[in-house]
């Protein structure tokens, strides 16, 4: 077919491949001259995407799993613990007391002993922040005169740990005569490899107080991106 | 056995001179830290004056008890009814409380 330039300006008569590579370039063509009716399926593959725009990743998107995400640091909150304690235990006045937590809920990376030491203990290679939350509760706790209280405390190797958050509970018990009393507390703290956390509580009662059953736990588990 | 309250007999104080922990290892009571410049007792005698100390708090259980049940009583009101009704609920109320307790 023979090439025309007619009156209008226009040309007619070239063929798909009748023009060489690189002859139509951006400053050939006017302004929006190619639209979606100029092109073919298929014209347009991934090795001539440069980028896109976020602005145009809307609608509705493909489906995504975990493999398609580049990028994303932070890990996956493990290790992650959670035990309890459902029975008593006898706690002796103006004593330190670690407190028996015997029964897992879950331990992920299996960091908690639960038959010894009542400890968590930081695995090989997990060292980091973590948030760690526990509770206990007494059961019929003289109050009889002002003065008493109780304390919640995390012990970090061996140590009564004081930074960071508040690290323990406290009640000025006066007034009444045997009441109940539960409380949680709670802590953000720098761990390394072996560091160990344990619970200990102290009162001043006077005699030996039970914990009761049911309300001693110790939970925890480590942050993700930071 | 050490405990807090011979310690306490014999002078001391919680948390200021001493500092007892457990670790519920099965040893026991131990003094993690002593800081009263008093030389440290024995385990002898802080067992002699928990001793002691026990006796003298067995011996007010009546009263511990009485408190308890003393408590549970509206006592102004009791009376103030005896005053007006005269009845003896209120001295009644206390003699059987004394009763089911005594010395």
């Amino acid at each position: 077919m023979a090439v025309v330039i007619n009156g209008s300006g226009t040309v007619t008569g070239i063929s798909v491949g009748g023009l060489p590579d690189g002859i139509v370039d951006s400053g050939t063509l006017a302004t929006n001259s190619v639209d979606s009716a100029e092109l073919i399926d298929g014209a347009v593959d991934n090795s001539h995407i440069d980028a896109l725009a976020a602005s145009k990743l809307t609608g509705a998107l493909p489906a995504l799993d975990g493999s398609s995400l580049t990028g994303i640091s932070g890990g996956d909150n493990t290790p992650s613990f959670s035990a309890y304690k459902n029975s008593v235990q006898a706690i002796t006045t103006s004593t330190w007391t670690k407190l028996e937590v015997t029964t897992e809920y879950w331990d992920t990376d299996s960091a908690f002993d639960s038959t010894t030491n009542y400890r968590f203990t930081v695995p090989s290679g997990e060292g980091g922040k973590y948030h760690l939350t526990a509770g206990t509760g007494w059961s019929r706790f003289d109050n009889s005169a002002a003065g008493r209280y109780q304390f919640l405390k995390f012990y970090k190797n061996g140590s009564e740990f004081r930074g960071g958050l508040r690290t323990y509970s406290t009640l000025d018990a006066a007034g009444g005569q045997y009441d109940d009393f539960e409380y949680t507390t709670a802590i953000d703290i720098d761990l390394a490899a072996s560091d160990y956390v344990e619970l200990y509580v102290w009162h001043n009662e006077g005699h030996d107080v039970n914990t009761s059953a049911s309300q001693t736990f110790f939970t925890g588990f480590k942050l993700a991106g930071v | 056995m050490i405990s807090a309250n011979g310690l306490i007999q014999l002078g001391y104080t919680p948390e200021v001179d001493f500092k007892l922990q457990d670790d519920s290892d099965g040893n026991g009571v131990y003094i993690k830290e002593w800081n009263s410049d008093q030389p440290q007792p024995s385990v002898a005698d802080i067992e002699a004056a928990d001793t002691i100390w026990q006796t003298e708090y067995d011996s007010q259980e009546y009263a511990r008890n009485r408190k308890q049940e003393y408590d549970k009583l509206n006592q102004f009101e009791m009376q103030f009814d005896d005053q007006l009704n005269n009845t003896t609920t209120w001295v009644d109320a206390i003699n059987a409380i004394k009763q089911e307790f005594p010395k």
